[in-house]
């Protein structure tokens, strides 16, 4: 259908819209005209992508200046699945006449990309980037093109797609459209250009980029990929309501003891080449420590493919000055290199938790090995000149001292927001030592405030995103709208229930203290075997932790009340190991699909939270056992609180809380996909109940819980999920126009009606819940 | 068959006045959600269920169960009455679900004394309906599934197999793939004229399969056989995809009311596909009764009757109809029999309702024809529509029905006897 | 024993063919008086209604385009509101009075009535349509009665022949009738210029296990009324009453009208025919050949 918002035509690829993505458009829009940035949580399932590449791509084609938008999603599922709605998009766009030349792309690892026959059949993504790069190498394309007799025999062979790709001229570029990871990849075999080093090419040209977080906010990468955006593109980042976890964790650094041998192992390799160098051809050794002296930057050009050796610091943070002289010379810089990593090593060594700023620890560092700040500042630069001058081959090999070089490189840069913490034991129960050195970083914003900061118009979005008002202080940005929409539905498709104590009436909860009292355990496997009774196909449960979950469901064993499920549904679990819970995933989709009905016990912070869906049948109930509260007493976690407590003044427990709900709102979300999608909401645990933690749940699921929904034993509980299952399998409209489904007609009434009130008040607000005579659930 | 049963949805109250009606109707979603939007009728049941009933002012029930009617006349009213292609000769497999998932007591005095009644008045209700059509009846339990009775057209058979004990007894684990393979196999050499059809009633939310299930739909679908099931609990996805891909129906009961309503939707025939090729010139035979004095032995069972029927092609004798001669495999059916299936093939249109409207003027009203004072069929008088106080009370009373034919006015009790029982309108059989 | 407290339900049928029961009457065998019919049948309905107090009745005229109630006459029928009704005599039973008083003056009004002048010369008589109204009616009152159980029976006094047309609202009409255990009997009138055999009403008692009963001596009306149809349907099992041998069940052929022993059945409509043919004639389906 087509409308005008706001003197701005949308094509939108659908014949009905609901109300929610109207205003999430309409909001939207103001806040690109505005310039602005944005917060939107819009409810999980009702065409939130759609809604939003339609607007931004008329935006774009309608205004001269043409912006580019970047999408950022965090896994790549989603990156596809973001593409494909594009197609779609783009598709009905042409079919409405419109002729653009448009070209949308998406970018992810070199993984997904690879169409080389022999390196994508590695195992590992690592070891894939490790082949890549040992191909496309500037040192070894050189030693190919001069053509060397015995050199070129050692050296590995080249990448064809790649070699084709850089002789291409400047103006072969892809014909425009929009092109799926899958197109892409086709195009390059066809072609013969290796697809991931075309996209990265194409991004200055596209429409569109559809990437994954880190190209952007990660340092490590985003210098390479994004250094050319201009200011004016629209950034997008979607399900991003766990975005400030990952900012902070794309600056932080874990050290182990494995990780200290090798890279001094690395290290002697290194000098031995040194040696080997000096004595074959030292020309290249002085040229680069002329290059050094007079400041000469490696040029663009030749860095720009490589991330092997590249700043794990922000481009503003780097000094703009020549390398420290006592670092120059290679045989310096390594002895030095040598020097660090035994410190490391007898910091390693201590046996009791040392927690300090990076400050001290420089101070320290200095006190011991007598190495300044300064040097340090330039590790990571230094060790990727070297790399290049020495042109060395297997680069995998060099993975450690890169780690080692980046955390010397970000302990010293930064003075404020990092914490190392030294743990020499892993979990504080053992007694045999494994120490880990953390480099933490506590806040979120010194990733994600350049990106505020350099763009005008950043639009964080997500299905979870309450309680809005800490986000802009997490991040450090001020937001011109911020929106929580909610579903209009006509009939209620989900019901939360929130369950606070056991048929016995004993109170249930994961609270520390009481979580292996019998009475407790007992009742939580109460509900479960229940509704394994009731609930139809799949049933999804969330535990706050691996361990809590371990621990309950030996207990169940023990009480023998898994066996008791058994006898209605299949069990499978979550665990650690990715092609473990994958196996898990396959086989709990396939009992849901042919009638056999399983239960998915998993944990509320790990993948299947985060990325799995759950749809229609194969998440008909989802249950949430208890808070899913982080791990209070990791170091981490409270050196992160203590430093939001100061400088942002956020309470801990207002954090804390916060943290827990959004990842509990995004399991239970998952088990929504779409209107015509209905399932139950259990929050079992008796703190749920409480207003403050009630009102940190998304606005949508809060108007879904009536009053008496909350605080129910386990029977009544299940009395109301019966009633509402069979009340659900009742045949449905699917055309509710004029309620919750606008067509065009109904859409245009509405615009005029608000452009009337608009007149008279001043003030026209097509706000949430202020929808004339739509129906909002509850 | 009206019959008001238990109050299942919140009842609308007099006042509620619908929105701009969609262009397609709702009635059961409407039904559920109060029109006030007073919540949803599952939170009321628990709170408080008897609340559900609501007196009016007089403190007489009578108005809530009387809009409760016109609630379930509403829905029968858009059926369909199009004349649309129908197997009349059908053969039907009843799956009964015996598992430990039937021992529950939601539905009252439990779910397999429930079902097995309704099962019982189905049966009767669907020979009287489709008097050539055959039915056998299979349970399954403890993961077997297990024929009770063959393809027959003798009620009274199936009647008995159900009234048994040791049929009764809900165990173990259901098996639907069993059933339906059971069903199938049984099905196979029907012939092709006559419609496929298995009907499951299904109430676990589990089923413990031998094989893969889809192989099984895929053989269904290939065997042209429709399968409908009713679920008892709440919707699964195996059933629905199974209906789907047979083009049957899957329906979930919210109450005993209920249940009876979608089992009994299944006693019309279904309609079928013009494309299949299905219709055919059966050959059949009307025997005559005849009196046997001394008695002989019937060629159906071997028990000795006095009075029955000789079959015209091989002259055995045949104690009842309608019936397969054993000895000539020649269809026996009487001509009422036939007849019993008319009304299938030429419904009663349905009635108009009609709003007097403002009194017209003068000069109309003498042309105009006044509306009868009185019901055609039965002579039952249309109260004047009262005033607000009673109108409940005689909101029945005064809705009067026009037939589109005959016009006549008809009132609401005749209206519902016309079309469910009569299949005859008495003002068009007039004329 | 509930009998006690039954209340029976008489509904009568009475054919008034008018070009039958004028052909009736000048039957040089056996001639029909209609007056002294009518004057029969009412002493049967008084005794029906002295038997018991709350025996109900209904009076349905089966005319040749119409059906009528005779009695119970209709709400604020004029007839009921009329000032200058002649005064009941004293010693006749009002309820005898109210019903002969109503059959006579709406039979004359029927016989009367302009509207049906043109229908007059046609032999027929509108059956099933009686039926359906004698079927409403009986659901009426039995569910303004469901304290009580209303035993209903529906008396026939037929004369005409059978119209084809008829056939299958007159078999929705036994089935109903079946449904609800109301059974049909039939008095039947037959003689050399009038009446003859008919397929259906045999068939409609057969089926409702009423009493199918062709009258040898009508001037003997009344004493078959009484002793064969006015006891009611729970006193009948004890009673030794006339019934019919043989009911011919079989189908004519719709191609012919032959009555068929053996034959084809269209399964799309259900036509019955004496032999094969590549298309149904009714339905026009296609059948497809035989192998």
């Amino acid at each position: 259908m087509k409308f005008d918002l706001d003197g701005l035509p949308i094509l939108f690829p659908y014949d009905y819209i609901y109300p929610e993505q109207y205003a999430y458009m309409r909001d939207m829009k103001r806040a690109l005209d505005q310039q602005g940035h944005c917060l939107l949580e819009m409810p999980s399932g009702t065409g939130k992508t759609v809604s939003l590449l339609s607007l931004i791509v008329a935006y774009q084609q309608y205004y001269p200046e043409k912006r580019k938008l970047i999408y950022c999603s965090r896994t790549v599922p989603e990156i596809e699945k973001a593409l494909a709605e594009l197609q779609r998009l783009m598709e009905y766009r042409k079919s409405q006449g419109m002729k653009e030349k448009f070209l949308g792309l998406g970018l992810t690892s070199r993984r997904n990309l690879c169409v080389h026959p022999e390196v994508s059949k590695a195992k590992w993504g690592q070891e894939v980037d490790a082949q890549c790069r040992n191909k496309t190498a500037p040192w070894v394309r050189e030693m190919h093109k001069s053509d060397k007799e015995g050199e070129a025999a050692n050296a590995p062979a080249l990448c064809n797609f790649f070699e084709a790709l850089e002789n291409a001229e400047e103006e072969a570029s892809m014909p425009p459209g929009v092109y799926t990871l899958e197109d892409i990849k086709e195009w390059g075999r066809e072609n013969g250009y290796c697809p991931y080093f075309l996209s990265r090419r194409m991004i200055a040209f596209a429409n569109v980029v559809i990437y994954s977080y880190h190209y952007l906010l990660d340092p490590k990468v985003a210098e390479l990929v994004s250094k050319e955006l201009s200011k004016d593109c629209i950034v997008v980042f979607d399900e991003a309501h766990n975005i400030d976890n990952v900012c902070t964790e794309s600056l932080s650094i874990d050290i182990t003891r494995p990780m200290l041998d090798a890279s001094a192992r690395s290290v002697t390799a290194l000098s031995t080449r040194i040696d080997e160098l000096k004595a074959t051809n030292s020309e290249k050794l002085l040229s680069e420590y002329s290059r050094l002296v007079e400041g000469l930057r490696a040029t663009q050009e030749s860095r720009a493919n490589e991330e092997f050796m590249n700043n794990p610091i922000l481009s503003d943070d780097m000094l703009q000055e020549a390398v420290p002289g006592n670092i120059r010379r290679a045989e310096h810089f390594v002895a030095f290199l040598r020097r660090f990593i035994e410190y490391l090593k007898t910091r390693l060594r201590v046996m009791h938790v040392v927690a300090e700023s990076s400050t001290s620890f420089l101070q320290h560092v200095k006190e011991i090995t007598f190495i300044d700040k300064k040097p340090l500042r330039f590790c990571s630069e230094r060790l990727g000149s070297l790399i290049r001058t020495l042109e060395l081959t297997d680069l995998a090999e060099y993975r450690a001292l890169q780690t080692i070089a980046a955390f010397a490189t970000v302990v010293a840069t930064y003075q404020k927001g990092f914490i190392l913490i030294l743990e020499p034991y892993e979990n504080d129960m053992d007694t045999i030592p494994n120490p880990v050195l953390h480099l933490s970083c506590l806040d979120a914003t010194i990733a994600i405030k350049p990106v505020f900061d350099r763009f005008k118009t950043v639009i964080i979005t997500s299905g979870t995103l309450s309680p809005m008002e800490l986000y802009p202080t997490l991040l450090g940005f001020t937001p011109v709208v911020v929106q929580s929409y909610q579903m209009t539905l006509t009939r209620s498709c989900f019901l939360p229930l929130t369950i606070t104590r056991g048929s016995d009436q004993v109170a249930i909860s994961s609270k520390f203290e009481v979580r292996n009292d019998l009475a407790v355990v007992r009742n939580y496997g109460n509900i479960l075997i229940e509704y394994a009774k009731i609930v139809p196909d799949g049933l999804v449960c969330f535990f706050p932790s691996y361990l809590y979950m371990e621990s309950i469901v030996t207990a169940w064993n023990d009480l023998g009340m898994l066996q008791e499920v058994l006898k209605y549904k299949l069990i499978f679990i979550e665990t650690p190991d990715a092609a473990e819970t994958s196996m898990a995933l396959e086989n709990y989709r396939m009992a849901c699909d042919n009638g056999r009905g399983a239960v998915l016990l998993s944990v509320a912070r790990g993948k299947v939270s985060e990325g799995v869906d759950f749809d229609h049948n194969y998440g008909r109930a989802v249950i949430l056992f208890g808070i899913p509260y982080q791990y209070t007493e990791s170091r981490i976690l409270k050196a992160r609180l203590e430093y939001l407590r100061d400088n942002s003044k956020i309470r801990e427990n207002d954090f804390l809380t916060f943290d827990a709900m959004r990842h509990g709102a995004q399991c239970v979300g998952r088990v929504l996909r779409g209107k015509t999608d209905y399932g139950l909401m259990v929050f079992a645990d008796k703190r749920f109940a409480r207003a403050d933690k009630r009102s940190k749940l998304p606005k949508w699921i809060n108007a879904g819980m009536t009053e008496a929904c909350v605080n129910l034993s386990t029977d009544m509980a299940l009395a109301m999920s019966k009633k509402f299952l069979r009340s659900m399998a009742q045949p449905f409209e699917h055309n509710q126009l004029g309620v919750s489904l606008w067509d065009e007609e109904e859409l245009r009434r509405r615009q005029e009606k608000e452009a009337r009130k608009g007149e008279v008040s001043g003030h026209v607000d097509f706000g949430t819940t202020a929808m004339e005579g739509v129906e909002v659930a509850g | 068959m009206a019959t008001a049963s238990k109050p299942a949805a919140k009842v609308a109250t007099n006042g509620a006045t619908k929105k701009a009606a969609p262009p397609i109707d709702d009635e059961d979603s409407h039904g559920l959600m109060g029109a006030s939007g007073q919540g949803y009728s599952w939170e009321e049941e628990y709170k408080r269920s008897w609340d559900v009933l609501q007196e009016d002012e007089q403190g007489s029930l009578v108005g809530a169960v009387n809009s409760i009617q016109m609630q379930m006349k509403r829905r029968r009213l858009n059926k369909d009455t199009k004349v649309v292609q129908r197997g009349i000769i059908r053969h039907l497999y009843l799956v009964i679900d015996l598992s430990r998932a039937m021992a529950e007591l939601d539905l009252k005095p439990s779910r397999v004394e429930c079902t097995l009644a309704l099962a019982e008045q189905f049966v009767a209700e669907y020979f009287d309906q489709n008097p050539l059509s055959q039915l056998g009846v299979i349970i399954t339990r403890d993961a077997l599934a297990e024929k009770l009775t063959e393809l027959s057209g003798n009620p009274t058979d199936h009647v008995d197999v159900i009234r048994k004990k040791a049929n009764r007894e809900p165990r173990g684990e259901p098996s639907l793939q069993n059933a339906l393979d059971l069903a199938r196999t049984s099905l196979a050499h029907v012939p092709a004229h006559a419609s496929r059809e298995i009907l499951v009633l299904y109430a676990s939310l589990t089923t413990c399969d031998p094989d893969n299930i889809i192989d099984t739909i895929d053989a269904l679908r290939r065997n042209e056989i429709r399968v409908s099931v009713v679920g008892l609990s709440a919707e699964v996805q195996v059933c629905k995809t199974i209906c789907k891909e047979t083009k049957g129906t899957y329906r979930v009961v919210m109450n005993e009311g209920h249940f009876k309503e979608l089992l009994f939707e299944n006693i019309p025939p279904p309609p079928i596909a013009m494309a299949q090729n299905m219709s055919n010139l059966i050959k059949m035979g009307f025997p005559i009764t005849r009196n046997f004095d001394p008695p002989t032995l019937c060629a159906c069972h071997h028990k000795p009757i006095r009075k029955g029927y000789a079959c015209p092609g091989c002259s055995s004798t045949i104690c009842d109809i309608p019936t397969d001669c054993p000895v000539c495999a020649l269809t026996l059916v009487s001509s009422p029999l036939l007849a019993r299936s008319y009304h299938h093939l030429f419904p009663v249109d349905n009635y108009k309702e009609v709003i007097p409207g403002p009194p017209l003027p003068d000069v109309l009203a003498t042309t105009a024809t006044p509306l009868a004072g009185h019901c055609f069929a039965c002579l039952q008088a249309f109260a004047p529509k009262a005033g607000a106080s009673n109108a409940a009370l005689v909101g029945l009373r005064s809705a009067r029905y026009e037939c589109g034919r005959c016009m006549n006015s008809f009132c609401w009790d005749c209206d519902v006897y016309v079309h469910e029982v009569l299949h005859s309108c008495p003002g068009c059989v007039n004329r | 024993m509930s009998c006690a407290e039954d209340i029976n339900l008489l509904a009568v049928v009475v054919d008034t063919n008018p070009a039958a029961w004028a052909a009736a009457a000048s039957d040089p065998d056996r001639p029909l008086d209609f007056v002294k019919i009518i004057e029969q049948l009412l002493i049967f309905i008084n005794a029906h209604l002295s038997l018991k107090f709350d025996n109900e009745l209904a009076i349905i005229a089966s005319h040749a385009d119409q059906s009528q109630f005779l009695y119970p006459l209709p709400p604020a029928d004029p007839l009921d509101a009329a000032d200058d009704e002649p005064s009941k005599p004293a010693n006749v039973y009002k309820q005898f009075f109210d019903v002969d008083r109503a059959v006579v003056s709406k039979l004359k009004e029927l016989v009367d009535d302009k509207r049906t002048k043109s229908a007059e010369h046609e032999n027929r008589s509108m059956v099933a349509g009686s039926l359906a109204l004698a079927l409403s009616y009986i659901n009426r009152i039995k569910r303004a009665n469901e304290n009580n159980s209303v035993q209903s029976r529906i008396l026939i006094l037929s004369i005409s022949p059978d119209l084809p047309s008829q056939y299958i609202p007159t078999m929705n009409c036994i089935f109903a009738a079946q449904k609800v255990s109301t059974r049909i009997d039939v008095c039947r009138f037959s003689g050399r210029k009038y009446g003859g055999e008919s397929v259906f009403l045999p068939q409609a008692s057969h089926i409702t296990a009423g009493i199918y009963l062709d009258i040898p001596e009508p001037s003997n009306l009344l004493q078959y009324l009484l002793y064969t149809f006015l006891p009611e349907p729970s006193m009948r099992k004890t009673l030794l009453l006339p019934h019919k041998d043989q009911v011919d069940f079989r189908a004519a052929c719709f191609c012919h009208k032959n009555v068929v022993d053996v034959g084809y059945v269209c399964s799309v409509c259900l036509s019955i025919f004496c032999s094969l043919s590549k298309k149904c004639p009714t339905c026009q389906t296609v059948f497809p050949a035989p192998k």
